[in-house]
């Protein structure tokens, strides 16, 4: 069964909380790079490939070109 | 079967100033810095002085490479030299070069402006020359100075990125050895990806395109400067250079079992891990060499192989997989046979002093 939206989000945080090694992190489909300055490009390419893994998906270049929201990688999830 | 090439000798250079964590730490405060080398394993970069070029280092590297073999100038009948941070707009900096090396008007010149994968793409433009009987010894200059079209204040670029440059040698093959196969492709898509917006006839340099923007994660630079979309590149890298060195591998008949090494483009180490993971190259034939002297652009792949050598790590006969990737988008694939009689390392410093 597909998951749901909140279910992909939870699962993206997880990611996010281990990338930033902020265990506490709380995340919206809103959270930006604005929001947090440890996401830099550097963690950026981190989070898509740990997505890529998690989701069995491929993220298309230029969407990891412009990567500065969460929702934008939900967009592109199963 | 038509002439084939072999590499006989070859040399890199890398300027004597270090531009170290400490200097960075300074510049750009020490948890952006230690972020970008957890990743990238690169503690030092090796930059020019004011006046010194990439046509400097290249120089230096041929001189020293011509010097060491007692190769007769008037005997070099190809000269290829990539860069893209050539001397002048016009002419190409193969023409400067060829005046400084003091070589033959016979000998036919070709400037390639070719990004990080330029050193397969020179050699099959060399591997061509010897096929139809143009060329017998050539010399294939590889060199790039980023240093000076990095904004100094762009911290990813900037913490990446050395200068340096490489001198290959090559002649006619005797046996079974030399450059044996290439693979070549393209995703022009991501050409935005790794470009200078103002520096050609498209956008031309005014007083506007020297204004200084700062990016939302603090890097500064201006449309003059050389910029790069990180991420973008990455996941490329990533995800194609395995496909593709697979393709390569499949077209060549061989399998990484065959190999004596694996040479990649040394863009960061993270990423040289991953391609070397997805590809199962055991640890034997893989090779680092950026810690202390970064990504040198197109002069990082042949210096990988010149300091295999400087190293011994490259035996009489070794099978080479040489893969190198990046502005474009674009990559470039090479199998090399060394000849039963090795690589012998040129006898001399790999350093230009900054008063040369």
């Amino acid at each position: 069964m597909a998951m749901t939206r909140n279910e992909q989000l939870l699962k993206v945080q997880e990611i996010f909380r281990d990338v930033l090694d902020q265990p506490g992190l709380c995340i919206t489909e809103k959270f930006s790079t604005a929001d947090c300055p440890e996401w830099d490009s550097v963690a950026t390419v981190q989070i898509v490939l740990a997505t890529e893994a998690a989701f069995e998906v491929r993220i298309p270049m230029e969407t990891v070109a412009g990567l500065r929201q969460v929702s934008e990688l939900l967009d592109l999830l199963p | 079967m038509p002439p084939r090439a072999a590499i006989t000798a070859i040399h890199h250079c890398v300027p004597a100033r270090r531009l170290t964590e400490a200097e960075l730490e300074t510049r750009f405060g020490a948890r952006h810095v230690q972020s970008i080398a957890k990743l990238s394993g690169i503690r030092e970069r090796r930059i020019v002085e004011p006046g010194m070029t990439a046509a400097d280092l290249a120089f230096a590297a041929a001189e020293r490479l011509l010097t060491g073999r007692g190769i007769p100038r008037e005997s070099i009948d190809l000269l290829v030299v990539t860069t893209q941070t050539g001397d002048y707009q016009i002419p190409g900096t193969a023409f400067v070069l060829h005046e400084r090396l003091g070589l033959s008007p016979a000998c036919a010149v070709y400037d390639l402006n070719q990004g990080c994968a330029a050193y397969p793409y020179a050699l099959a433009l060399a591997q061509g020359l010897f096929a139809t009987g143009v060329a017998q010894r050539a010399l294939i200059l590889n060199t790039d100075a980023l240093s000076g079209i990095i904004h100094p204040q762009d911290r990813t670029l900037v913490t990446l990125h050395g200068d340096g440059a490489v001198a290959t040698l090559l002649e006619a093959a005797q046996g079974d050895e030399g450059l044996l196969g290439f693979h070549f492709g393209t995703d022009s898509s991501g050409w935005r990806y790794l470009c200078i917006p103002a520096s050609g006839a498209r956008q031309p340099r005014t007083e506007q395109t020297r204004q200084q923007i700062t990016d939302e994660t603090g890097n500064v630079r201006t449309a003059e400067h050389f910029q790069m979309n990180g991420q973008a590149v990455f996941h490329f890298a990533i995800h194609k250079v395995p496909e593709v060195a697979r393709e390569a591998l499949a077209r060549f008949g061989v399998t990484v079992a065959d190999l004596d090494l694996v040479i990649l483009h040394q863009a960061n180490r993270f990423m040289i891990e991953q391609i070397y993971k997805k590809l199962d190259v055991p640890p034997e034939k893989q090779f680092f060499y950026l810690e202390d002297i970064g990504n040198l652009s197109g002069a990082s792949s042949p210096a990988v192989l010149s300091e295999a050598v400087r190293q011994g790590r490259v035996r009489p006969g070794a099978l080479i997989l040489l893969a190198a990737f990046g502005v474009g988008l674009s990559w470039g694939l090479t199998l090399i046979r060394i000849g039963p009689q090795g690589l012998a390392p040129i006898a001399a410093s790999i350093e230009l002093p900054s008063d040369s």
